[in-house]
């Protein structure tokens, strides 16, 4: 005989067996993605060895890299009170996120301002740092876009500290929008 | 009517510590990249991409958690 202690064990098991399959997909995905981040490294160094413009502000690159990792900690707080069920800090830290990734935005679109000045794309140097920067950027965008979805939602209570999935992958993506960063600065401003 | 059981790692005081403690190594590795950078050392190439990794590494363990993948909702 079924015992309804035993049906929600059984519905815990199968959540959880989902919750397995999504992070595994997820990650699938992040792996597809970093061949595509990993290829324009290379193309980087292939094209232009070790040169970096000088022109190139160091000072913009450590400011938009800070608040983009600053961006990552406010993300995983989210991910956490999601986690906890606490919806109100679920709120603020992806409001938190959103807001230093605009900002992180808008540092990479000053950079451009100023770079297309200096070594527009169709130098050899431009097209590398135009194509590295803008395809990340892009990716940027679409977490941005997926957070304030996410955003949206949690704050119509459509979430819950069972089905934290939502919140956990748009944050995940965000964290692999940083690692790319990570790789990418240092590729553009400091080495030389 | 289920409970709610939560999937996701509860925020522990050690948890948020976790997560502050890794910022903080993630800030001061950025710091060093750069004065390595200015100061461009003998083999700056090489400490920059072990630092750039290690960041990484740090982001994909404590912030990912991608020893969910093996170790279910306890990495």
């Amino acid at each position: 005989m079924t015992t309804a202690s035993d049906v929600r064990h059984e519905e815990n098991e199968s959540t959880s067996s989902r919750l397995a399959i999504n992070r595994l997909g997820m990650w699938l995905f992040i792996l597809s993605e970093s061949m595509l981040f990993g290829g324009l490294l290379m193309v980087r160094f292939s094209i232009l060895g070790t040169f970096t413009h000088e022109e190139l502000s160091q000072i913009t690159g450590l400011i938009i890299t800070a608040i983009l990792l600053l961006s990552s900690f406010t993300a995983y707080r989210a991910e956490r009170s999601m986690g906890s069920g606490d919806v109100a800090n679920t709120k603020r830290y992806l409001m938190y996120t959103l807001g230093l990734g605009a900002i992180f935005t808008a540092g990479v679109a000053f950079e451009w301002y100023e770079a297309l000045g200096v070594f527009p794309p169709s130098t050899p140097f431009g097209s590398v740092f135009f194509t590295m920067t803008g395809l990340h950027a892009f990716h940027v965008i679409g977490g941005l876009v997926i957070i304030a979805i996410v955003y949206g939602r949690v704050r119509r209570n459509d979430f819950t500290s069972s089905d934290p999935w939502p919140v956990e992958a748009s944050v995940k993506y965000w964290h692999f929008v940083d690692v790319v960063w990570v790789f990418f600065y240092p590729a553009l401003y400091l080495i030389s | 009517m289920t409970e709610n059981v939560p999937l996701a790692e509860a925020p522990t005081s050690e948890g948020m510590g976790i997560g502050a403690r890794v910022i903080l190594v993630l800030a001061a590795l950025t710091v060093i990249e750069y004065l390595i950078a200015v100061a461009k050392p003998p083999g700056q190439i090489g400490m920059i991409f072990v630092i750039a990794l290690s960041k990484a590494v740090l982001i994909v363990i404590y912030f990912m958690h991608v020893r969910q993948i093996w170790r279910g909702n306890h990495a």
